[in-house]
Order: C-alpha cells, then sequence, then structure tokens
C-alpha cells in the first residue's frame, strides 16, 4: 500500500483563455498535496484559484509544462490516462449543483454516473439507494418524483446524491453550501462529515468562508492569487488573523474574542476555533 | 486535449476597437448608409457596377483599419459550399439567365451542362457582391459595439412606434439578449463540467463538437435550458420591481448625437446609393 | 417626550398569502403578520429558507398582493392596482441573483433603467445615475459591462438602479446570500450609508451576523412572526433560537453559555470587543482583589 499522497500537485499553473484578448492568469505555481483518509480545506477569496485547483484534481484541467499532477499514482499529463476512472475516483461537486440535473425523475439522474460507469440495471439501483440514504432522501417516496418539482434544498440533495453514487474515495466540495440556510448547511455538513469518519472518505472543502472549516478540516491551504500562501493545521491558520485578513478573510468570531484578549494582554492557552473550546477557554481565564 | 472554454469562440459582433472616422460615427447613420449600399448592390448586375462597388467598400474597409485577413477567416468554413454552388451555376444556369448588356451565346454545351456567357457573368457577378456584402457587414459590426448597434436600431425605429409598432419593447429584447448570452455561455461551460465530472462524455474535439448523439445533447441542454427560464423569471421580477411597464412614457438616458461627419457620411452614401440605383441599366457592361 | 404618534411608512395588518390557492396542494406562505416599519427602521427579517420571509418582502412593493390583510405603504394598499406604480417607486427591491437584475450592457444605463420607466427627463436622469452610482461607491466603473464586474460589484449596481428612482424604502430580499465574504461587506457597507442618509432599509437574510447591522429584528418561522425586538434582545433567546434551528453570532452564543456557568456573566453581548471587554473586567477585578 502505497503512503504517498492520494493527490499530489507540484509547481502548477494555469492561464484561462490564453492567447485571446481575455486572457487570465489563474494560478501561479501551486503545490500541494492530498493524503488518504485526510479532510483539508482550500480556503480564499474569489479570484483566488481555488476552484481552478481542484478542476485539475479530476482531469477537467489537465496540466501544462512544469506542473505536475499525480492522482492515485497516476501522471495527468500523460494523455493515454483513462480520464473517465480519475472521475469515478474523485468526485468533484461544484456550486449550487442543483444546476446540473436533467433527468425527468430523481432516481433517473442519480442512476446517469453509474450508468456511464456500466453498471447493471440491479447494481444501478442498489447504488442509487445507497447514495439516497446518505444524502437523507427516502428511496421510495422520491426515486419516481419529478426532479424539478422538488425544493431547491431537496434538489441539492439529488445532485450531491448523484456524484455519491458513483462512490469515490475523494469527495470535493466546492462552495456546495452557498444559498442554504443555517438548518440547511449544518445537516449538509453533518452529513459530509459522517461519510469521512463512517466511510473513510477523504474531503477537500473549497470555500471562501472561514466559519465552515473550523469544524470539519484537520489542515487548510490559504490561497490568494494563483498562490497558495498559509499552509497548516486548522488550529495554526487560524493564529494568524492579521495574515488572513490580508488576504481578505476572517476568522471564526472566538478566535477573534481570543485575539481581543492578548491584545489586552490577558494571556490565552490554546487558541480557540469553536465555541466550545472558547467557553472552556474563557472558564479557565476567569477562574485561575 | 479538452477545452471547456466557451467564451473563446463567442466573439458575437466582433467589435474591433480603434479610431477611424468609421468607429466614430454614429451608429444610425453607419446603419442607414448600410441598408443603402446594401439596396445598391442588390440591384446592381453589370460588372462596372460591381467594380465600382466592390472597389468603395473595399476603400472604406480599408479606411476603417479592419484586417481583410481577419474578414475572410470569417469566410474560411464556407468557402468549400461556395465554390460548389459556384460551379453549379456556371455549368447549368445558362439557359436560366439573361446576361446584363449582351445577348446570350452559348460557350459551351454537353448534354445538361450548357456554359453561356450569361452563365459565366452570373458566378463573376454573383462573387464580387457576395465580397461587397462581406465588407459592408464587416464596417457594421466591425467598427459599432452591439450596444451601439441596439441603441442606433432603437432610435430609428422610435418613430415607428406611433403607428403601433413595439420599437421600445424589441430594443429591449435585443439588449437583454446580448446581456445574457455570455452569461449563458458560461453556464453551459459550468455544466458540461459538472456532468463530465460525473462521467458524461464530453470531449471537445475542436470547433463545438462536443455532442455527438441527441442523448447527450439532454444532458446539456436541459440544465441550460432550465437556467435560462430561471433567469428570465428572475429579471422579469426585478424589471417589475423597477416600474417596467413597456414602452409608453419612458424617457431616455442614451441620446445619440449626430456630429458634422455623420451628415457628411449619411450624405455621400445616400448620394452614392441613388446614383448606382438610377443608372443601374445605363453601364456599358 | 412627543405624545404624537409616529405613522408607520410601511403598515402590515393580518397578512394572508398563499400560493396556487386553487390547487391540490395550496403553500400558506403567510399565516397573519401583523408589522409596522417606521421611516428610517434598519428592519431585518430573519428565517429559513420556507419560513415566508421572501414572500414577505414581495407583498411590501406589490409583485405579490395579499389573500387575507393588508399591506399599506405611505398609506397606497397594495391590492389598489392603480397605486401600483407609486408604491412600486416608493418601495425598491434588490433580489438575490447578480446577474439576473440587470438588465442593460453597459453599467450606467442599467441605473438608469428604473428611472427611464417612470418617464424623469432626460437632465435629472443624469443627475440622478450619477448620485446613485456615487452613494454605492461604483461611480469610476460607470461605462464598464456588467459581465466585467465581481459579484459584489454587480450587487452595487443593483441597488444603485433601485435607488436612481429615489425610493423611501430599500428590501434587500437575500441580496448578499450568492456574495463572498468580501462582497458581503461592501454592499452592507453601502446599505449603511444609505440608512444614515435616511433610507428605511428592510433586510431579508438568513446570515445571523447581518442581524446585527439593524436596530430591529424580526425572526419568522412558518409563516408567523415568532421572536421581534433589537438585535440584542432578539439574540440574547438563545434557547429559542437553538429550537428554530436558527444560528446566534459566535459572541452571544459564548456570552450566554458563560451565563450558565455564571449568571453574573452577562448573556446579551454581541460584539467581539463587548465579550473582551467583560472578561478583561473580571480578570483585572480578580487580580486586584
Amino acid at each position: 500500500m502505497s503512503d504517498g499522497p492520494f493527490i499530489w500537485l507540484n509547481d502548477l499553473h494555469h492561464v484561462y483563455l490564453r492567447g485571446t484578448p481575455l486572457e487570465v492568469t489563474a494560478l501561479r505555481g501551486v503545490s500541494l498535496e492530498i493524503h488518504r483518509g485526510e479532510s483539508v480545506g482550500i480556503i480564499g477569496r474569489t479570484g483566488s484559484g481555488k476552484s481552478t485547483v481542484v478542476q485539475h484534481f479530476n482531469g477537467l484541467i489537465r496540466p501544462r509544462e512544469p506542473g505536475k499532477v499525480v492522482v492515485d499514482g497516476q501522471d495527468l499529463s500523460d494523455p493515454r490516462v483513462d480520464v473517465r476512472r480519475v472521475r469515478q475516483k474523485i468526485g468533484l461537486v461544484f456550486q449550487y449543483p442543483e444546476q446540473q440535473l436533467f433527468e425527468r425523475l430523481v432516481g433517473d439522474d442519480i442512476a446517469f454516473g453509474p450508468k456511464k460507469l456500466g453498471m447493471e440495471r440491479a447494481e444501478r439501483r442498489e447504488r442509487v439507494k445507497w447514495a439516497m440514504e446518505v444524502v437523507g432522501l427516502d428511496f421510495e417516496a422520491f426515486k419516481d418524483r419529478p426532479t424539478f418539482s422538488l425544493s431547491g434544498g431537496e434538489m441539492r440533495k439529488v445532485a450531491l446524491a448523484g456524484v455519491l453514487a458513483l462512490q469515490p474515495e475523494v469527495l470535493i466540495l466546492d462552495e456546495s453550501t452557498s444559498g442554504l440556510d443555517p438548518r440547511s448547511r449544518k445537516e449538509f455538513l453533518d452529513r459530509m462529515l459522517a461519510l469521512h469518519s463512517g466511510h473513510e472518505l477523504t474531503l477537500v472543502f473549497v470555500s471562501p468562508s472561514m466559519e465552515d472549516m473550523a469544524e470539519l478540516v484537520d489542515r487548510i491551504y490559504v490561497m490568494d492569487d494563483g498562490r497558495v500562501v498559509m499552509s497548516g493545521t486548522t488550529r495554526e491558520v487560524f493564529s494568524q488573523p492579521e495574515r488572513l485578513r490580508e488576504h481578505g478573510l476572517g476568522v471564526p468570531q472566538v478566535t477573534e474574542v481570543a485575539h481581543a484578549l492578548i491584545a489586552r494582554g490577558i494571556r490565552v492557552g490554546q487558541v480557540p476555533v469553536t465555541v466550545d473550546e472558547g467557553v472552556a477557554e474563557a472558564w479557565r481565564i476567569l477562574n485561575s | 486535449m479538452e477545452d471547456f472554454e466557451l467564451l473563446r469562440h463567442i466573439t458575437i459582433g466582433q467589435y474591433l476597437p480603434g479610431d477611424s472616422v468609421v468607429h466614430r460615427l454614429d451608429p444610425r447613420t453607419k446603419l442607414s448608409v448600410f441598408l443603402f449600399i446594401t439596396l445598391a448592390v442588390t440591384f446592381s448586375l453589370s460588372y462596372t457596377a460591381n467594380i465600382v462597388l466592390l472597389l468603395v467598400t473595399l476603400w472604406l474597409v480599408l479606411f476603417s483599419g479592419i484586417s481583410l485577413r481577419y474578414i475572410f477567416s470569417a469566410v474560411k468554413p464556407a468557402l468549400p459550399i461556395i465554390i460548389v454552388l459556384a460551379i453549379l451555376q456556371l455549368l447549368f444556369y445558362g439557359d436560366a439567365y439573361t446576361p446584363y448588356g449582351m445577348t446570350t451565346q452559348t460557350l459551351f454545351q454537353w448534354g445538361w451542362i450548357h456554359v453561356t456567357n450569361g452563365s459565366v457573368q452570373l458566378v463573376i457577378v454573383s462573387a464580387l457582391r457576395f465580397v461587397e456584402l462581406l465588407f459592408l457587414t464587416s464596417l457594421l459590426t466591425n467598427t459599432t459595439t452591439l450596444t451601439g448597434i441596439t441603441h442606433g436600431m432603437a432610435d430609428m425605429l422610435r418613430p415607428f412606434s406611433r403607428i403601433g409598432l413595439p420599437a421600445h419593447e424589441l430594443s429591449l429584447v435585443a439588449t437583454i439578449a446580448l446581456r445574457f448570452v455570455p452569461l449563458l455561455a458560461e453556464q453551459l461551460e459550468v455544466i458540461m463540467k459538472a456532468q463530465a465530472s460525473r462521467g458524461a462524455d464530453i470531449a471537445h474535439r475542436g470547433k463545438l463538437q462536443f455532442v455527438t448523439t441527441a442523448r447527450q445533447v439532454a444532458v446539456l441542454i436541459v440544465p441550460l435550458f432550465i437556467d435560462a427560464f430561471r433567469r428570465a423569471e428572475d429579471l422579469i421580477l426585478a424589471m417589475e420591481a423597477r416600474c417596467y411597464v413597456g414602452g409608453r412614457g419612458r424617457s431616455s438616458f442614451v441620446r445619440l448625437r449626430f456630429g458634422r461627419i455623420d451628415y457628411v457620411a449619411y450624405a455621400c452614401g445616400l448620394f452614392f446609393s441613388v446614383a448606382m440605383l438610377v443608372f443601374r441599366k445605363r453601364f456599358p457592361f | 417626550m412627543s405624545t404624537e404618534s409616529v405613522e408607520p411608512i410601511i403598515k402590515i395588518r393580518d397578512l394572508h398569502f398563499t400560493y396556487n390557492p386553487q390547487s391540490e396542494t395550496p403553500i400558506h406562505a403567510l399565516k397573519g403578520i401583523d408589522l409596522d416599519v417606521y421611516r428610517g427602521d434598519y428592519l431585518v427579517i430573519i428565517g429559513h429558507n420556507g419560513s415566508g420571509k421572501s414572500t414577505l418582502a414581495k407583498n411590501l412593493n406589490a409583485l405579490l398582493r395579499p389573500i387575507e390583510g393588508d399591506v399599506w405603504v405611505e398609506g397606497m394598499n397594495t391590492r389598489h392596482l392603480a397605486s401600483t406604480l407609486a408604491i412600486r417607486s416608493t418601495v425598491g427591491m434588490v433580489f438575490q441573483s447578480p446577474d439576473n437584475q440587470i438588465v442593460a450592457t453597459v453599467v450606467e444605463e442599467d441605473v438608469a433603467f428604473g428611472p427611464e420607466n417612470l418617464g424623469v427627463p432626460e437632465d435629472e436622469l443624469r443627475e440622478r445615475v450619477a448620485w446613485a452610482l456615487g452613494v454605492v461607491g461604483m461611480l469610476e466603473h460607470h461605462r464598464r459591462a456588467p459581465h466585467r464586474l465581481s459579484a459584489g460589484q454587480k450587487q452595487r449596481v443593483a441597488i444603485a438602479g433601485v435607488m436612481a428612482m429615489k425610493p423611501d424604502v430599500l428590501v434587500l430580499d437575500e441580496a448578499t446570500s450568492m456574495l463572498d465574504p468580501s462582497g458581503r461587506r461592501d454592499v452592507l457597507a453601502a446599505v449603511r450609508t444609505l440608512n444614515d442618509e435616511g433610507v428605511t432599509v428592510i433586510a431579508i437574510t438568513h446570515f445571523m451576523h447581518e442581524a446585527i447591522e439593524g436596530n430591529r429584528v424580526v425572526v419568522m418561522d412558518a409563516g408567523q412572526v415568532v421572536l421581534e425586538g433589537s438585535p440584542r434582545q432578539v439574540f440574547a433567546r438563545v434557547e429559542e433560537l437553538r429550537d428554530l434551528q436558527l444560528d446566534v453570532p459566535q459572541t452571544t452564543e459564548l456570552a450566554y453559555l458563560l451565563n450558565r456557568r455564571d449568571q453574573t456573566f452577562p448573556p446579551d453581548l454581541l460584539l467581539v470587543d463587548e465579550v473582551a471587554d467583560e472578561i478583561e473586567k473580571r480578570v483585572s477585578r480578580r487580580a486586584g482583589s
């Protein structure tokens, strides 16, 4: 069993609409790696290049010299690589994924991926059932519902199930909670965490905001202007609010409270990144 | 290599910024002169008239700084068809077409093939007229922004609203279409990527040949249509909230103003076209 | 203190609204709303998707009309069709999608769209467009194509387009939902400027931290108003908000949980500095004792 990273990017550059008057440089030498079983966050403001980076993970964008992308041992610069296999292993869920739905019935749309993988009807059905359970849609109740009669939140679940039905080893969520209200967002993230721990799914979260990150990921890459500008564990990254602000990002409010206390000369132990940690730390300070 | 960048291929209108006199003319002038000269081209069947028209339009194109290579590159894909049609006309139209300024003379005959001086003239004059129209269209669209063209047309249609033509509504339709085409192109790109990510065969082989079956079309077209309708619904609400009730009683922020060059251009264009039309039957050959 | 009663600029009495009332599955989106909005208010309406908040918004400018009950805007009843244009030019609305509100291909032409519809004469049009773009900080982009702007910039253009009609009330129907944090900041700053200049603001959102901006917060759930008050008052009710599965700002949650352990700790703090100050005060008090 290889111990190397599952996804490895090295010195990746990318220019959109190269050679036209609308040319735009999206990546200026990005290197990062994702190991099996991890939960990693890629944060950055709009335009930082984070979506461009993850589109390299599943071969939607192929690397150009000198950049290299290696996924599960396969070098994606090699034109002979079977990109469809890569896309089965690396599931990518886009922002507003419900916009990809096209089949008349829910079950059919979720079955699209498995069908493309050449599965037989019985196996497809099992996959669809499993995927629907994972996202919280009752199989019997929803499989024959017209896709477009569902609410926005339900349609998003269908879209997510459509990608999960491929049973990828890595799931990339590119701003997948956009537009969800707090309750739906919480439910979504809880399910993702359950998948991660229960099914050992490697997770990559891409987001412009810090709110989701603290509870979800072990490691963070911070991007700005096409480069990785900070990286480390969640705690390490959040303990530098000034630098994050420079890159157009904030920190959770509890972390800001901790830094406000530090600025007032009060000693803070471990900088909290969640409310519970904040309460514990504040209690400790108040009673020491 | 797969390429999802659709915007690369969308160069609608192909406005090429520049500083020539033609660029600075009011869009209404250009639209009018375009119409006048097109009318002249339509009725000009003689060699002489077409040589004159060709030279005039060629001069205008060069004067406005548009590259000839750019103009002809747009025609390249259609060239095979054009050549085939020309050959067919040459070979089979001898009977049907009476030449301008001469009596029909058979040059070659064999079976159904009947080449006359008429069919020769037809082919040559058609080719000349094609090029003239190409130049005229370039002159209009390469030197004027689409927004400018829409405003020009809206202004020119406005008098007709008095007799019931929904002039403002039409020009608003054009503006909204212009506004949303790039957005829909981007949306299509996103949809292609999302579907490719779940295993759809979306491979962009050259010029927009990324679907090969009706099934594959559905994967892209259904979500795109739904997106377009959703946008339309949102836009309707926004327009109603901003008190849009049609063209009646509206004022206008955009004010097109004629300058001196416009009067000159307009007069020259009109004069030239009228002359070509009046003398169309009087040319020597 | 004056004993005159101030007339609310918007008055809502027993508002009911149902989608598809004749069908098999009617949706009772609003079940009896009573609400007064006063001139100069910055009212924030919070609730989940499906709570009825967007439906309520659309009833404010006669995009939707009540099934039961009434909505009055500056004395005009929204059921009165002849008042529709006057109402819509009094209550301007900005929607969620930055792209789908912009009609024209040039920023300043889009901003002019609203006043053009009202027949505003040409020189005043130019003045209004310039003023509106200035207020939202987009004047330098007046000739740009909207397609080239960031989402936050587009929303500011949309706000300018509405403000160019000189409405007294600005309704933001989840106008920040599709923006990233910096876009949201810019839009909120523009709205703050407008409110400071006297524009009544009604912001519908599900972002809790935006509720801090307002002077009043209304919480909706299942078509009804369930909580109402100042941001401080509303957020102090942490348990009820938790039951509704709504977030509270982390600072308030922190204060609330500390209050559970120590009753003297104030539970209704909102701002980072308030919490830090309170902790600092207690630490130095203990150090001093």
